[in-house]
């Protein structure tokens, strides 16, 4: 024992000679969807946090846990074809945190998706819209609508969606500074 | 310092939130901690809220500390029983109202402000923020 204080891992990290940075990845595929019991989302996202946060400062990891929180959530939440698999990625390296999610989902449903993110714009664009969203789906309490917004306004994410052999993949990406 | 009441979410049979009302001198504090990740978190808070709007008002506290330093996480479901329990301090409890924060979390540096409803005079006006780092 010893009186010396001791650091914090925060301290320590801060001081410490800067890391190269690491490669990280992993893909889950599960399915069907209409299978699932029990909290996906969480599962992923707590999994994905504790993931990155082992190579990457906690606001990053914190970043991954929101996206694959709200993205799980909407393939989980919006399962428009019962026999849908679900296929959820993560991968950074130096440049870039990408995350994306797919399932199957007709053209209608790409096509809402698709909007969606077209009218998001810039980040500041996007806060303005997740206020007024807020405000306009407060009052009946309605659930959904801000998942993606929130991705853009809050955690700076860029988003884009594609729809190829019938699947629609919703992807965020983020820029890694430096 | 007098608890006055406390809503709780249950996950699997664990407490994974909870908020804490309570009273030391004149201030009142109102305290998130844990995680709001469920489909719906009304279905535990709803008899919180009832009991904050009903005990408030009869508080005599001159200011308010709303502390969100350790809630670790907010889906978006969460948002608006957010927003219900810090409306119900501004409502019932006159006087500053200093929101204890994490400095580098991007939810409570920029959402938190929307769900605080600063965009008010009234509210900004009565509003400080104290910026900690994360526990």
């Amino acid at each position: 024992m010893t009186d010396t204080p001791t650091e914090t891992a925060a301290e320590a990290s801060a001081q410490a000679p800067a890391a190269p940075r690491a490669n990280v990845a992993f893909a889950i595929e599960i399915g069907p969807l209409s299978a699932v019991v029990g909290d996906l989302p969480t599962v992923v996202a707590e999994f994905s946090l504790s993931l990155v946060a082992l190579f990457y400062p906690m606001t990053l990891a914190k970043k991954a846990n929101v996206v694959v929180t709200e993205l799980v959530q909407n393939i989980v939440e919006n399962v428009a074809e019962p026999t849908s698999d679900g296929a959820i990625k993560l991968a950074i390296d130096e440049r870039d945190l990408v995350i994306s999610v797919s399932n199957i989902a007709n053209e209608e449903a790409y096509a809402k998706v698709r909007a969606k993110i077209a009218a998001l714009g810039t980040p500041a664009e996007a806060k303005k819209l997740l206020a007024a969203t807020i405000r306009e789906r407060r009052p009946q309490r309605l659930k959904g609508g801000l998942g993606l917004i929130r991705l853009v306004a809050e955690n700076r994410f860029t988003l884009s969606c594609d729809h190829k052999d019938g699947r629609l993949t919703v992807t965020a990406r983020y820029p890694l500074e430096g | 310092m007098k608890i006055l009441t406390y809503g709780e979410i249950m996950d699997g049979g664990a407490s994974v939130f909870h908020s804490v009302a309570k009273v030391d001198g004149e201030r009142l504090f109102v305290t998130f901690e844990g995680v709001i990740r469920i489909d719906n978190p009304y279905r535990f808070l709803e008899p919180y809220l009832q009991e904050l709007d009903k005990t408030l008002p009869e508080q005599p506290v001159s200011g308010s500390v709303i502390d969100f330093a350790q809630l670790r996480f907010c889906n978006s479901n969460g948002f608006y029983v957010i927003m219900d329990i810090v409306e119900a301090v501004y409502r019932h409890v006159k006087g500053k109202v200093t929101v204890r924060r994490i400095r580098d979390d991007d939810w409570q540096q920029e959402t938190l402000p929307i769900l605080l409803n600063l965009d008010e005079e009234a509210i900004a006006s009565r509003t400080d923020f104290e910026e900690v780092r994360a526990l």
